[in-house]
C-alpha cells in the first residue's frame, strides 16, 4: 500500500524530516558584521507574525521561542519552521560588499494537552549567529621586505537554543510558564592567508569553536481587561562553556533577560503591542576581554507593532501587520562602540487546508549601525511554514 | 487551496534554497579582523660540530656520465669503456653458424664541452681488456699511445652535446679485430685534445640513449634472412674514468660531488613550537660557499637537500619522495650564497611522529659532474649553514 500524501498527518512527519534532515547547525539567524565580535549577533527565533510587528507580538505568541506562558493560547498541535532569506549591504572603512544568505531561525512543534490547560512545546532557535567570512588586502614585513597578503577569515555557525517549554493557564485570565534551554552549537572557523610573493606558502588554519549552557526562563500573561493583555519574562542563562577543537578555553557568562509587554485589541480589525527587553550582556564582558575581545554591554530592546484583521470571519486570512523595532547590539566592533539597529516590517499570512497549514511572511528592513564608522543595511524576507494536522481543538 | 502534498514540496524547495551563500565582505582590521594571524621568523644555525661530508656514495662510472679532460686544472681525465664478449657465432635454425664481418660501429655521446676552448678532438685507444675497477690512471695512460688509436673526433666549435658515430669497413675492420686471447672483450679508452687544457663529459652506460654502443654487421651463411638479426650489438659491461689527482675532503668543509661523490649531513635546533604549533611559511636552508664554486665552464649542477629518515650519520637513509626533494642549481664560479627552499622538507619534521631535524645534501648528478661545491661548516666561522624558518602561530580561534 502506498503512503497518501494527502494525509496531513503523513505531511507533517515528512516536513518535520525535512527538517531535522536540514539540521540545527544552519538554524541560525541572519548574520552580520556586529556578529563577528563576542559571540556574534544575537538571534531572533521569532514567528513571521512576531516578526511582522516587530517583535512586538513576540511575547503573546505561543509560536515563537519567546515566553512559555503563552503556549497556553496554542489551540491546535502545530509544528512549523521559519526561513530566512537576506541581503544585506556592509559599510565599513574596509570598504562595501552586499551579501546574501539564508536561514532557519525557529524550527517548532507544540500544542495543548487535551482536557487540560497545559500548553507544551519543544523548538530549536537561534541564539547567536556567528556566520561571517572577513577579507583583507594588507602588507606585512617578513625578512625584511614589505610582501602583500590577503588574509580571510571565515566563521560558519554560531549559538542555539533548544528549548522544552510548557505552560499553564491559571482560570481564564492568568497563565504561567516555564521553560528550559540547552544552549548548544559551534561555528566552524577558517583563517587564510594567502602572500603575493610566492616563495610563501599559502597557509591555512582552520578550528571549530563549540558551545554548551543552560538556560531557563518563567512567563506570565494576563488578561488586564477584555482588550489589554499584559506578559512578562524573566529568563537566566548560565555560563556557556567555550571548547576548541574540544580544548575547553574559556567560560563566558550569558545574560538575564528582562521583557515585558502589552497588547491592546483597539477594536475587532486592529490589535496593536508594545514590548521592551533588557538583556545584561555586561555579564559577558570581562570574560569578553580576558580574550583579547572588545567586550560586551547591557542591550535594551523596544519594539511596538500592530495587526489589522481584513476579515473577521477569518482572522487568519491576509492580515495586515506593521512594525517598528529599535535595539541595542550588545557586542561592538570597536572599543566603545554603541551598536544598536532600527527596523520596520511588513507582513502577512494565510492559513488553508480547514486551517491546517499556513503560511506567513514578512519583509524587514534594518539599518545597523556603531557612530558613523559602521553601517549596515539588510532587507530579510521571513517567511513561516506551518502545519496543525488535527485541526484547532475546542476547548 | 493548496495541498498537503504541495505543502511538503514547497518544503524542500524552500530547503534547497536555502544553501545559496554569498558572505565574503570585506574586513576593515583590526576592529573586524578578530584574532589575525602572526608571523614569526627565526634563523637556524647548524648545531655545532654535528655537520659533516662522507664520501663513497657514487664511484666513477656509476653515474650516467663520463669524466674526460686533458691539461684541465681541476683533473687530468681518461675514460673507460668495456664491452660484454662478443659472440662469434649466431644460432640459427637449430645451428651455430659462424659469421664473417662486413663492418663495425662505435658510438658515444658528448654530453657537455666548454664552446669557449675550441679545436675539440675525442680520440678513442683500444685498450687491454684486463682493465678493471682498480686500474688507475698511470695503468691505463700507458696505454694511451699512437700506436692503439682506433679513431678520432674533431668536434665542430659550436657543437655543446652531440651523438658522435665511427663507422669501420673494408680494411678499417682491423683496427677493431678482436684478438682470440681477448676472447671477444673490446675495451677502449677515451681521450681529448683542445686548443687549450679542458673537459668534456661523455655518455655512459647509465646514459640511457647516450650510453656507447659498438655494432658489429655480419653476413650468416644462411638463406633464412627472415629471422635471423645480422647485427651483434655487446652490451657495456664496465665503464669508469679515471683521475690523476684526487682532491683531498677538508673535514672543517661541508662537499658535495666529487669522485667517489660526497654528501653532507646537517643537523639543526627545532623546538618543540616549532614542531608542534606553527605553519611553516617558508624556510630558506643557505649555504654559503668556501671559494668559489669549481666546475666545467657553464655545466650546471644542483645541490639536493632532502630530509632524512633515521640519523645513522654518513648512512642516514634520506627520504626518497621527490616531493620533499628540493633541487637548486650550482654553477661553476658562482660565490654566492645557494638558497634552497626546505618548507617541505621541515613538514616532516613536524607533527606527532616528525623525522630527525637534519637535511641530506647531495650534488646531482653524483660522479657526472666537474662541479664540486664546498660550503661552510658550524667550523667555519661565519660561513655556518643556517634555515631561515618564517611561520605563523596558531591562529587565536579562542579570540572573539
Amino acid at each position: 500500500m502506498s503512503p497518501d500524501l494527502r494525509d496531513p498527518r503523513l505531511a507533517t512527519v515528512l516536513l518535520l524530516l525535512g527538517l531535522v534532515l536540514a539540521g540545527p547547525a544552519e538554524a541560525v539567524a541572519q548574520s552580520s558584521m556586529f556578529g563577528v565580535r563576542g559571540l556574534g549577533l544575537p538571534g531572533r527565533p521569532l514567528t513571521p507574525r512576531s516578526r511582522g510587528t516587530g517583535g512586538s507580538f513576540g511575547l503573546f505568541d505561543p509560536e515563537s521561542d519567546l515566553n512559555p506562558a503563552a503556549l497556553t493560547a496554542q489551540a491546535a498541535v502545530t509544528a512549523g519552521f521559519v526561513l530566512t532569506p537576506s541581503r544585506r549591504r556592509w559599510e565599513s572603512p574596509g570598504g562595501s560588499s552586499s551579501i546574501r544568505e539564508t536561514r532557519f531561525p525557529l524550527m517548532y512543534v507544540g500544542g495543548p494537552v487535551p482536557g487540560t490547560r497545559v500548553g507544551l512545546a519543544a523548538s530549536i532557535g537561534s541564539y547567536a549567529d556567528r556566520d561571517f567570512r572577513l577579507a583583507s588586502t594588507g602588507t606585512e614585513t617578513i625578512r625584511g621586505q614589505p610582501v602583500e597578503v590577503t588574509d580571510t577569515l571565515g566563521s560558519l555557525g554560531g549559538l542555539n537554543e533548544i528549548r522544552l517549554a510548557g505552560g499553564v493557564a491559571l482560570g481564564s485570565k492568568t497563565s504561567l510558564g516555564g521553560a528550559f534551554y540547552f544552549i548548544t552549537g559551534s561555528s566552524r572557523q577558517d583563517a587564510r592567508r594567502h602572500f603575493a610573493d610566492t616563495a610563501f606558502i599559502a597557509i591555512r588554519q582552520t578550528a571549530e569553536l563549540s558551545y554548551s549552557g543552560l538556560g531557563f526562563s518563567l512567563g506570565v500573561t494576563h488578561q488586564l481587561t477584555p482588550a489589554i493583555r499584559l506578559a512578562g519574562l524573566v529568563r537566566s542563562d548560565t555560563r556557556a562553556k567555550v571548547d576548541v577543537d574540544s580544548t575547553h578555553v574559556f567560560n563566558v557568562d550569558l545574560p538575564y533577560t528582562f521583557a515585558a509587554g502589552a497588547q491592546i485589541r483597539g477594536s475587532r480589525r486592529l490589535t496593536v503591542a508594545v514590548s521592551g527587553a533588557y538583556r545584561t550582556w555586561s555579564g559577558a564582558n570581562s570574560d569578553l576581554l580576558a580574550q583579547g575581545s572588545v567586550g560586551s554591554r547591557n542591550t535594551f530592546e523596544l519594539s511596538a507593532g500592530g495587526e489589522v484583521t481584513r476579515n473577521l470571519r477569518r482572522p487568519t486570512n491576509l492580515p495586515i501587520r506593521l512594525g517598528v523595532r529599535y535595539a541595542q547590539i550588545p557586542f561592538p566592533v570597536a572599543v566603545g562602540g554603541k551598536p544598536k539597529e532600527f527596523g520596520i516590517s511588513v507582513g502577512s499570512g494565510t492559513r488553508f487546508a480547514q486551517e491546517r497549514g499556513g503560511v506567513d511572511l514578512s519583509l524587514e528592513q534594518v539599518w545597523r549601525s556603531e557612530g558613523s564608522t559602521y553601517k549596515e543595511h539588510a532587507f530579510t524576507l521571513i517567511l513561516g511554514l506551518s502545519i496543525r494536522p488535527y485541526g484547532e481543538q475546542r476547548r | 487551496m493548496p495541498s498537503p502534498r504541495s505543502l511538503a514540496r514547497l518544503g524542500a524547495v524552500l530547503l534547497l534554497a536555502g544553501c545559496q551563500e554569498q558572505l565574503a565582505a570585506p574586513a576593515d582590521c583590526p576592529n573586524l579582523c578578530p584574532g589575525g594571524y602572526h608571523i614569526r621568523e627565526d634563523t637556524l644555525f647548524a648545531l655545532q660540530d654535528l655537520d659533516s661530508s662522507s664520501v663513497g656514495y657514487v664511484n666513477a662510472g656509476q653515474g650516467s656520465s663520463l669524466l674526460v679532460s686533458w691539461q684541465f686544472p681541476l683533473s687530468e681525465d681518461r675514460a673507460v669503456y668495456k664491452f660484454a664478449r662478443r659472440t662469434d657465432s649466431l644460432f640459427i635454425n637449430g645451428q651455430n653458424r659462424a659469421y664473417t664481418i662486413d663492418s663495425l660501429a662505435l658510438e658515444l655521446s658528448l654530453g657537455y664541452r666548454d664552446t669557449l676552448v675550441k679545436g675539440l678532438k675525442l680520440f678513442l685507444y683500444r685498450l687491454p681488456v684486463t682493465v678493471d675497477s682498480t686500474s688507475t690512471f698511470a695503468d691505463i695512460d700507458a696505454a694511451f699511445t699512437p700506436a692503439s688509436t682506433v679513431d678520432s673526433f674533431l668536434v665542430d666549435d659550436s657543437v655543446v652535446t652531440k651523438r658522435l658515430r665511427a663507422v669501420f669497413s673494408g680494411a678499417d675492420t682491423t683496427r677493431l679485430i678482436i684478438p682470440a686471447a681477448d676472447s671477444g672483450v673490446l675495451a677502449l679508452g677515451v681521450q681529448i685534445r683542445a686548443d687549450q687544457g679542458t673537459a668534456v663529459k661523455i655518455g655512459g652506460a647509465g646514459a640511457g640513449s647516450g650510453a656507447p654502443t659498438f655494432t658489429t654487421y655480419v653476413t650468416v651463411p644462411s638463406t633464412d634472412t627472415g629471422t635471423v638479426n645480422r647485427v651483434v650489438t655487446p652490451s657495456v659491461q664496465f665503464n669508469t674514468f679515471v683521475s690523476q689527482t684526487t682532491p683531498t675532503d677538508d673535514p672543517n668543509l661541508l662537499t658535495l660531488g666529487g669522485v667517489p661523490s660526497a654528501r653532507a649531513l646537517v643537523r639543526f635546533p627545532w623546538s618543540v613550537k616549532l614542531r608542534d604549533s606553527a605553519t611553516l611559511v617558508r624556510a630558506t636552508l643557505q649555504l654559503i660557499p668556501s671559494t668559489a664554486v669549481t666546475g666545467l665552464g657553464q655545466d650546471s649542477a644542483f645541490v639536493a637537500a632532502r630530509p632524512i629518515i633515521a640519523d645513522f650519520g654518513g648512512k642516514s637513509p634520506a627520504v626518497n619522495d621527490a616531493s620533499f626533494t628540493t633541487i637548486v642549481p650550482v654553477m661553476p664560479g658562482t660565490t654566492d650564497t645557494v638558497s634552497v627552499e626546505v618548507r617541505r622538507a621541515l613538514t616532516l619534521w613536524q607533527g606527532t611522529r616528525p623525522v630527525p631535524p637534519a637535511l641530506s645534501l647531495s650534488l646531482i648528478p653524483e660522479a657526472s659532474s666537474f662541479t664540486r661545491p664546498t660550503f661552510g661548516s658550524t667550523r667555519t666561522p661565519g660561513l655556518v649553514p643556517r634555515i631561515i624558518v618564517t611561520y605563523a602561530l596558531k591562529f587565536p580561534f579562542n579570540e572573539p
